[in-house]
């Protein structure tokens, strides 16, 4: 009954020659901790992307009591913090969490850039990879502000204000990020917007490629 | 996807050294992403966010930090405008602020067309290893410069405040303070500003906040800033 349940959704989805492929792909033994334990340089980008889920996921439960407007915001997070069930732990974990993402992708890259992993053909992954780590920065960059206090408020006026060096658009390039002329209720909703919807989606799209290469290209090695 | 098949391909990847990905190399991932989580999970029993005063555009005391993984983008900006300003390029500075952190970008992203060495290891890509040694040195001495000017600024901050604040009026160890507090009372008396020297001594923190919060005794009202506040209290405590 469930083998036949199986095949008719597979018949019509044709999935299992995908997950066959994904499944029954060979690993070398040189990428294997269990083989040999300084195989364990080739986990940090698979550990980078569990914490990347880890905070998908942790981020999902904030905005569960998150508001963004410049009055909720620091309250609903001071609510949080204090009166939640384990709303500090979260909150603690969503942080923790961006700063070992960036210890891990300094990792990885350090790893590819050592073995010189990015060699024909793999320089378009590394291109998306680079991607990947501005995406990220721009993460960590967005979530600073959201807490709106104000180290939140004055960090981000800061950063904002570098975009205005940039020559012709600077000037509207600010105005666009910030919302208006300064930082304000804009800014807040502007930058959760893009902390919550834009990013996520850009970071899935490229995370999609990266891997897609790596299945396409293979894992490098052994040197 | 029947049993002979896959016993087959079992046989075939033993021969080869390899393992299929599942469930023999996904299970040892999964160890290894468990162990993060766990490093996730403990750090953040013991180590909390702090969330500070709600944001106050209008507090002009408060020292921006960013977050430790920026702090070299903040301080190579600050040091290079420094720069920038004594060598007369101020009317340039988008090339400091603009096309330096543009070719540095750019320049990570062609890696794999500057890196044309036909060798792997990075001892024999001489360029690779010393551009990454420029990286690294880069990093870690706009970091470590960022945190200790970050760390200086805030120490010096209490005493900035009270300098361009409180000694108009006060004194401390002898230095500020002038007549321009001074206030006649409706009997004809003169009630001058205290001299602050030992004012730990004589006031709580408490007290030294709810003065500097709501001023009794002829100072006048200053509004300060929850950051100037922050700062002043543990200063003037500490005078004892």
């Amino acid at each position: 009954m469930y083998t036949r349940l199986v095949r008719w959704i597979d018949d019509r989805l044709m999935v299992s020659p995908l997950w066959r492929d994904m499944a029954d792909h060979p690993v070398p033994a040189h990428v294997n901790p269990s083989e040999r334990v300084s195989a364990f340089v080739y986990c940090f980008g698979g550990v980078t992307f569990l914490l990347i889920i880890a905070q998908f996921v942790t981020g999902m439960f904030l905005a569960m009591y998150y508001v963004p407007d410049i009055i909720n915001s620091y309250n609903s997070t001071k609510y949080l913090m204090n009166h939640v069930m384990f709303g500090l732990q979260l909150l603690s974990m969503h942080n923790w969490g961006s700063s070992l993402i960036i210890i891990m992708v300094t990792l990885h890259m350090l790893r590819i850039y050592w073995m010189g992993v990015y060699k024909k053909p793999r320089e378009l992954n590394w291109i998306v990879g680079v991607t990947l780590l501005i995406l990220i920065l721009a993460f960590g960059f967005t979530g600073y502000l959201l807490p709106w206090d104000e180290k939140a408020y004055f960090a981000t006026q800061v950063g904002v204000s570098f975009t205005k060096y940039v020559p012709f658009i600077g000037p509207a390039l600010l105005k666009i990020l910030s919302g208006g002329n300064k930082i304000g209720a804009a800014t807040l909703t502007r930058f959760f917007a893009i902390h919550v919807l834009f990013l996520p989606a850009l970071l899935i799209s490229f995370l999609g490629l990266h891997f897609l290469m790596i299945r396409r290209q293979g894992i490098t090695g052994p040197y | 996807m029947n049993d002979h098949g896959h016993e087959h391909k079992a046989k075939e990847y033993q021969q080869k050294g390899v393992v299929p990905f599942w469930p023999e190399h996904f299970l040892k991932e999964l160890v290894v992403g468990l162990m993060a989580v766990t490093v996730l999970f403990v750090f953040s029993i013991f180590v909390h966010p702090v969330l500070g005063h709600i944001a106050d555009p209008g507090d002009w005391a408060y020292v921006p930090a960013p977050d430790w993984y920026f702090y070299w983008v903040e301080n190579f900006f600050d040091v290079g405008g420094y720069y920038w300003s004594v060598l007369g390029l101020v009317q340039f500075d988008w090339v400091l602020m603009f096309l330096f952190p543009a070719l540095g970008i750019a320049a990570l992203y062609l890696v794999p067309f500057i890196d044309r060495y036909p060798e792997r290891r990075l001892l024999k890509r001489p360029l690779m290893l010393g551009l990454l040694m420029f990286g690294a040195l880069f990093l870690g001495y706009f970091t470590a410069n960022g945190v200790y000017a970050h760390s200086t600024l805030t120490a010096q901050e209490p005493y900035n405040i009270f300098q361009s604040g409180c000694a108009t009026c006060h004194y401390i160890q002898g230095l500020g303070g002038d007549q321009t507090g001074a206030i006649q009372t409706p009997t004809g008396q003169w009630i001058y500003p205290p001299d602050l020297s030992h004012i730990g001594s004589i006031l709580s923190p408490a007290q030294i906040q709810a003065q500097l919060v709501n001023p009794k005794g002829g100072m006048p009202q200053l509004s300060l800033p929850p950051a100037a506040i922050k700062d002043l209290v543990p200063f003037l405590s500490n005078l004892k």
